[in-house]
């Protein structure tokens, strides 16, 4: 008996075909709309602060202040990074809005660490704050009006009462605070205790910042030079001709002597004197660490406070260096009465450029001109844009498939994919340009380098396969990725290019087994996202009505699933043979070792039970949207564990990490139930054939 | 077409099923199981306890359990037997029985490399030594010692007062005691016996007085005793063992009671026969071949931090007549004769103080397999993925697809 | 699933071992610097009849000699003043603190000046302990750069006496140990500076 030829399916109608796919897009816009919900606490209020008489800072003036070079957490920077993350860590954000006579401006952070050292009375208006709970600043008699609230200095001292304003009690209390945590060991504070430490610290910090330059401002009280008796007074006389008494500068070049006078002395104008001398110099420690060190001296730059401090330990070669840069701050200072003036400008690049020409006879601070290019140029921001775009446009592309139209839609989509991606490697080189290591060596890094491996993979797919539906998923997994980099960076607010501890500093090891298994990682998630999509597809019905779709999805998660093997198991032995090479054993079951382990034997589960037959096509999706959940385990997870010799690097913000695991519980769920409807109407048919 | 199951013979079915699918994936599973258990409890237990229990030879069985002691998984086999079984499995399925050619050649040499991955683990689990050997710079040393084994040593005085060669009693025989458990030991060397008593792994030993409280009412020697303490989860190298001991002559008369504690520096002394002799609890002595005189040890921080940027030792390996320079960086050891020393830590000194080194010692015959393994499996993973990316460009692109149905279960296992 | 079972049975029996009751010890090893380690690098030689207890914070070298054990000879470090710690001796005992170092014995210890301080009669040693009569002591103080180093033999006076010989011969067997030191002119000179320590 012949056999009969398998049965032509007949042509799916084509509107039938568009409906599936409005349907897919709206699950991703329900989806979409959960997610805000969701996220909307994490969000901070949107508010714009009146005040008054705020002028911002121009152009000029933000370019050549950007660039100045700080040194902090063991390397020079620009100012610009310095402010940018002293603006996180305060504030959450990197713009902050004000409204002033009837203008809405943007301060960004150089312009805000500009009003803290030359503006202090407009910074104490600025909302720098931000805080989540503001009910734990009710007993300082600080009152806002949302829970959740940005507050300027001028709020946390308004509170309070006239004896003790809301500021001095915060501080008081964080002290009291602090002192029981101490003597009762960690642990011994409600959560609630550890926020007001915490606040008041940040507080203080702010306190500092903004008076670190008090030491340029001037305000020392008079002092009668007759009464100084260990002043030579000629030279007084000298120095009076030139400067102004009340800069701590004019008293630099005299300073031991005139403390020894006023010593002497019982006057209260003697008192106020030495106390605001004091003041001035201790506060100056708060500030930048942009003062050089001089030729033969020290290796570190120093704030102007230990720079005053050597020159009074005459420790010194040149002492005169250092009085040069006092003049040249007050000449800052007393211009920046007028900011956007010449006269401003010019002090400022009389500065700046001092300090770049010692750091360059230093040979130090060569990356900074590139460290600025690389925040202005914002790569992440802007790919996360144009992600967005080559997702909106994709999913166009999904309705209108055929014809001029569906062409024009795909090159679009694929030519704005292409300028994101760009943006996103460039970002990654750059980076690495700047810190001269690969870009995997901390947690945020990560990030970014994750998002640009999967985009590009899926870019990679989706070029050999024509499957347009690999490019949408690329460009979702790029919003998806450079999002969450952005917001831990925020929630972080830690220069992440600052050098790494001993251990790490091997860029041989780094560059191989990091990026190997960061590599996996990315496989891992791609192949999750992938089979998400498949669960949407599927029901939608997309699936159903292209049999040669589902087996391409099938194959392509299987395939990427033995990519992630080769990269994850190439990586973790690496990871062994460099603990064996630093620490004497090769594998000690360490949290995050056990982590890369877990991805490799999921892998194998995975494809051994392929092999054996077994793993149906729904089955090998779950397990791969599992998958997901392992890496997100290996890559967070372990870390949030605190226990081991990778514990290095933590962090706060479970809470996404948990939101992630449910997402694929919650897909796990859809995907089973799916599966046996699958199997139950694929019995029935079976039945009535 | 393969035979079917109720077709074949016993030793053909044990073959089927020792060398199939169905055992590797329920190891996998239970391995993956176990190692995510292994993980989350260390949050709780540490990482010493947590391994001991999920990955050393000894356990058979596991109760994952939680920090409060609630169990929170049924009871799972130890990963150690579980890998055993495994490698069983991998050498029958993935090399004996599986598909010989050219196409297959990736994942052959895989599974082998992975093989050897593993036996070099086994063998470094039973014949790895290591130790840890600190010197004080500007002196030199010729021993390690093995954390967490503590031995008791048995030695006489000779007549310039210096120590003998010692009789040793190996900690594995100490530990497998109880607080209830005896052991009584003769000696080769010597003419008297040794019975250790009251072992008790975590101890402190205290000094009695007229206002002590003992708390279990604990027998005092010398004006010492044993007491049990809470065990140390987070630093191991804290746990001090201690027992009591009793010296007899052959006739089962005390000579000498003692207390013995591992934290003790010095031994105690006995006398017997007009001879002295000395006891002691210590960690392990591992004697070295060769001596290494530290002559300088230093390091430095990152600026304006605690955080140290690197550390380095020189040193100079003194093998009889030949000496060698080396200097030992953290992430460089020296590696030399079998035996490869690494800077485990150091310690700056205060004013006055000498700095020393501690150097971590591992003599380790499988020290460097896993890295040939490493290359052997990389190199046969990545052609099996090439050809199979190979294959899948053909068969998947809407321009190539060809019409051939593609079969769901691949033929690895037909022999036709 | 007999042969899973028997297999089964046969690993959970070799775990459970009964530990060994009785061995007969046959392992050694060669010696090693370790065998030469000695508080601040002296080798003393005590007499045959001293047994060694172990350590404490305050107590470098523990002996215990005598009859029942009675006799206590410690080697300990202190601070202050030498003659403070002498009278602070001498107070343990009852006896009236003397005015100044001349009227203490001399002697030397650790190639160094020592004080000798003896007494006996009745010990309160504080700290809760009961008084002990007819006791003795025999001790030797002696200063370094940072710190005093003392040599005390305390026990009841019949049984001191018979040990007095004994401790000081035990006083002179100090001997600088330089095994572990590097090399011969690095000797010399911690030789020196091993002085100088002590």
């Amino acid at each position: 008996m012949s056999q009969n030829p398998p049965p032509i399916p007949a042509p799916v109608n084509q509107g039938l075909k568009q409906l599936r796919w409005i349907l897919v897009i709206v699950f991703l816009i329900g989806e979409f709309a959960l997610i805000s919900v969701a996220l909307r606490g994490a969000v901070p209020p949107d508010e714009t602060r009146e005040v008054s008489a705020y002028s911002p800072w121009s152009e000029e003036v933000l370019e050549i202040a950007e660039a100045i070079p700080v040194q902090e957490g063991g390397r020079i920077k620009p100012l610009r990074t310095y402010a940018r993350f002293k603006m996180m860590s305060f504030h959450g954000s990197l713009t902050m809005k004000v409204k002033s006579g009837g203008k809405i401006h943007k301060i960004g952070p150089v312009a805000w660490l500009l009003d803290c050292m030359f503006r202090p009375d407009l910074a104490d208006q600025l909302p720098v704050f931000l805080l989540d709970d503001t009910e734990i600043l009710k007993p300082f008699g600080i009152e806002t009006e949302d829970r959740r609230a940005r507050l300027s200095f001028q709020d946390l001292e308004e509170g309070g009462d006239p004896e003790e304003n809301g500021f001095t009690q915060l501080i008081n209390r964080g002290r009291e605070l602090l002192e029981k945590q101490s003597s009762e060991g960690e642990g011994s504070l409600s959560d609630e205790e550890e926020e007001v430490t915490r606040f008041a610290q940040l507080a203080l910090n702010f306190t500092g910042i903004r008076d670190s330059m008090d030491i340029i401002r001037g305000g020392l009280p008079p002092l009668d030079p007759a009464q100084l008796a260990y002043v030579d007074q000629e030279l007084y006389q000298t120095l009076r001709a030139t400067m102004d008494p009340k800069q701590f500068g004019f008293w630099l070049p005299i300073l031991p002597e005139t403390v020894q006078s006023t010593q002497r002395l019982e006057s209260p104008q003697a008192r106020e004197f030495e106390y605001e001398l004091n003041r001035q110099l201790t506060f100056a420690r708060f500030g930048p660490a942009w003062i050089p060190p001089q030729k033969g001296e020290e290796e570190e730059w120093q704030t102007i406070e230990a720079k005053v401090t050597k020159f009074l330990k005459k420790e010194l070669t040149n002492s005169d260096e250092i009085l040069k840069d006092f003049d040249k701050l007050e000449a800052i200072s007393k211009a920046s009465g007028s900011p956007n003036s010449d006269e401003f400008l010019a002090a400022l690049k009389d500065w700046q450029t001092s300090l770049a020409d010692r750091a360059d006879d230093r040979a130090e601070g060569d990356s900074v001109a590139s460290e600025v290019s690389y925040y202005r140029r914002d790569y992440f921001s802007k790919g996360l844009v144009y992600f967005i775009l080559a997702f909106l446009v994709s999913a166009v592309g999904w309705i209108i498939r055929e014809g001029r139209g569906g062409k024009i839609v795909a090159w679009m989509a694929s030519i704005i994919y292409g300028i994101a991606t760009a943006y996103v490697l460039g970002g990654l080189v750059h980076r690495y340009l700047i810190t001269g290591r690969p870009p995997v060596s901390n947690l945020y890094d990560t990030i970014p380098f994750i998002t640009a491996g999967a985009v590009v993979i899926l870019a990679i797919a989706e070029l050999l396969t024509r499957r347009k539906v690999l490019l949408s998923l690329g460009a979702a997994l790029g919003v998806i990725g450079l999002f969450f980099a952005a917001s831990f960076e925020v929630g972080d607010a830690k220069d992440n290019m600052d050098p790494l501890r001993a251990v790490l500093d091997s860029n041989y090891w780094l560059a191989t087994h990091v990026v190997s298994i960061t590599i996996g990682y990315c496989g891992g998630l791609v192949a999750c996202f992938l089979s998400l999509a498949y669960v949407h597809l599927a029901l939608a019905g997309v699936i159903k009505d292209q049999k040669s779709f589902h087996r391409f999805m099938t194959r392509t998660v299987y395939g990427i699933t033995y990519f992630t093997l080769l990269f994850s198991l190439v990586g973790t032995i690496l990871g062994g043979i460099w603990a064996n090479d630093s620490w004497g054993r090769f594998w000690g079951w360490d949290p995050k070792e056990n982590g890369a382990l877990l991805i490799v034997l999921w892998c194998l589960i995975i494809l051994h039970s392929r092999l054996a037959g077994w793993m149906t096509g729904w089955g090998l999706h779950i397990m791969s949207i599992l998958g997901g959940s392992v890496v997100v385990f290996s890559w967070w997870g372990v870390n949030m564990l605190e226990v081991g010799l990778h514990s290095y690097g933590f962090i706060e913000g479970a809470s996404t990490v948990y939101y992630f695991y449910f997402v694929t519980l919650v897909a796990t769920g859809v995907g089973v139930a799916a599966w046996l409807i699958e199997r139950s109407s694929k019995n029935a048919r079976a039945k009535t054939d | 077409m393969a035979k079917k199951f109720k077709e074949m013979s016993l030793g053909q079915r044990i073959f089927r099923i020792a060398a199939g699918f169905e055992i590797a994936v329920v190891c996998l599973s239970l391995l993956f199981l176990l190692t995510f258990f292994g993980t989350i409890e260390q949050r709780w237990f540490g990482l010493w306890t947590t391994i001991h229990k999920y990955f050393d030879y000894n356990s058979v069985f596991v109760l994952p359990t939680r920090g409060d002691g609630k169990v929170i998984f049924p009871p799972l086999p130890g990963a150690y037997w579980v890998i055993v079984v495994l490698s069983f499995n991998m050498f029958l399925g993935g090399i004996v029985r599986a598909r010989k050619g050219w196409r297959k050649a990736g994942v052959l040499v895989s599974h082998f490399a992975i093989l050897f991955m593993l036996v070099a683990g086994a063998v470094s689990s039973l014949y790895k030594e290591e130790g840890n050997m600190r010197v004080l710079q500007g002196e030199k040393s010729d021993y390690a010692q093995k954390l967490f084994k503590h031995d008791i040593e048995v030695f006489a005085f000779d007549e310039e007062g210096d120590r003998e060669e010692p009789a040793i009693i190996r900690s594995k025989l100490i530990k497998a005691l109880g607080e209830e458990g005896g052991l009584e030991a003769s000696f080769e060397k010597f003419d008297f016996k040794l019975e250790i008593d009251r072992y008790l792994p975590y101890s402190e030993l205290a000094l009695d007085s007229p206002t002590t409280q003992r708390p279990n009412n604990e027998e005092v020697v010398d004006g010492f005793f044993l007491v049990e303490v809470d065990k140390d989860t987070k630093t191991e190298e804290r746990n001090m063992p201690g027992c009591y001991v009793s010296i007899k002559n052959e006739n089962d008369d005390l000579i000498q009671r003692l207390v013995l504690w591992a934290g003790n520096p010095y031994p105690v002394t006995f006398n017997y026969e007009g001879k002295r002799y000395g006891v002691t609890y210590l960690m392990e002595i591992w004697p070295m071949p060769f001596e290494v005189e530290l002559h300088k040890t230093f390091g430095e921080n990152h600026p304006g931090t605690e955080i140290p940027s690197w550390f380095q030792s020189n040193i100079v390996k003194v093998d009889g007549p030949d000496r060698a320079d080396y200097e030992i960086v953290m992430n460089e050891p020296a590696r030399h004769g079998g035996y490869t020393l690494y800077q485990a830590g150091f310690t700056r000194a205060a004013e006055g103080e000498t700095p020393s080194s501690t150097f971590a010692v591992v003599n380790n015959p499988s020290d460097k397999w896993p890295e040939y393994a490493l290359w052997a499996s990389a190199a046969g993973l990545l052609f099996h993925f090439m050809a199979m990316l190979v294959r899948f460009i053909g068969g998947s692109s809407k321009k190539g697809r060809s019409q051939a149905p593609v079969p769901d279960k691949p033929s690895i296992y037909q022999k036709s | 699933m007999r042969i899973v079972l028997i297999v089964t049975a046969a690993i959970l029996l070799t775990g459970c071992r009964k530990p060994a009751s009785s061995i007969h010890v046959t392992e050694t090893r060669r010696l090693t610097l370790h065998d030469k380690v000695y508080p601040g690098d002296y080798k003393d030689a005590p007499p045959i009849g001293w047994r060694r207890l172990p350590g404490t914070q305050f107590r470098l070298i523990n002996y215990v000699a005598g009859e029942n054990n009675s006799v206590e000879i410690v080697v300990g470090e202190t601070q202050g003043d030498l003659l403070a710690n002498a009278n602070r001796w001498l107070g343990q005992f009852g006896l009236s603190p003397v005015e100044s170092l001349e009227f203490l014995g001399r002697t030397e210890m650790l190639g160094k000046n020592a004080y000798i301080v003896e007494g006996d009669g009745t010990y309160s040693p504080g700290m809760g302990s009961p008084p002990k009569e007819d006791y003795a002591m025999t001790g030797v103080i002696r200063e370094s750069s940072f710190n005093l180093i003392t040599l005390k033999m305390i026990g009841p006076a019949e049984e001191v006496k018979k040990q007095r010989d004994a401790f000081f011969e035990y006083m002179r067997s100090f001997e600088a140990i330089y095994d572990h030191k590097i090399d011969s002119s690095v000797e010399e000179a911690e030789m020196e500076a091993g002085e100088e320590r002590k």
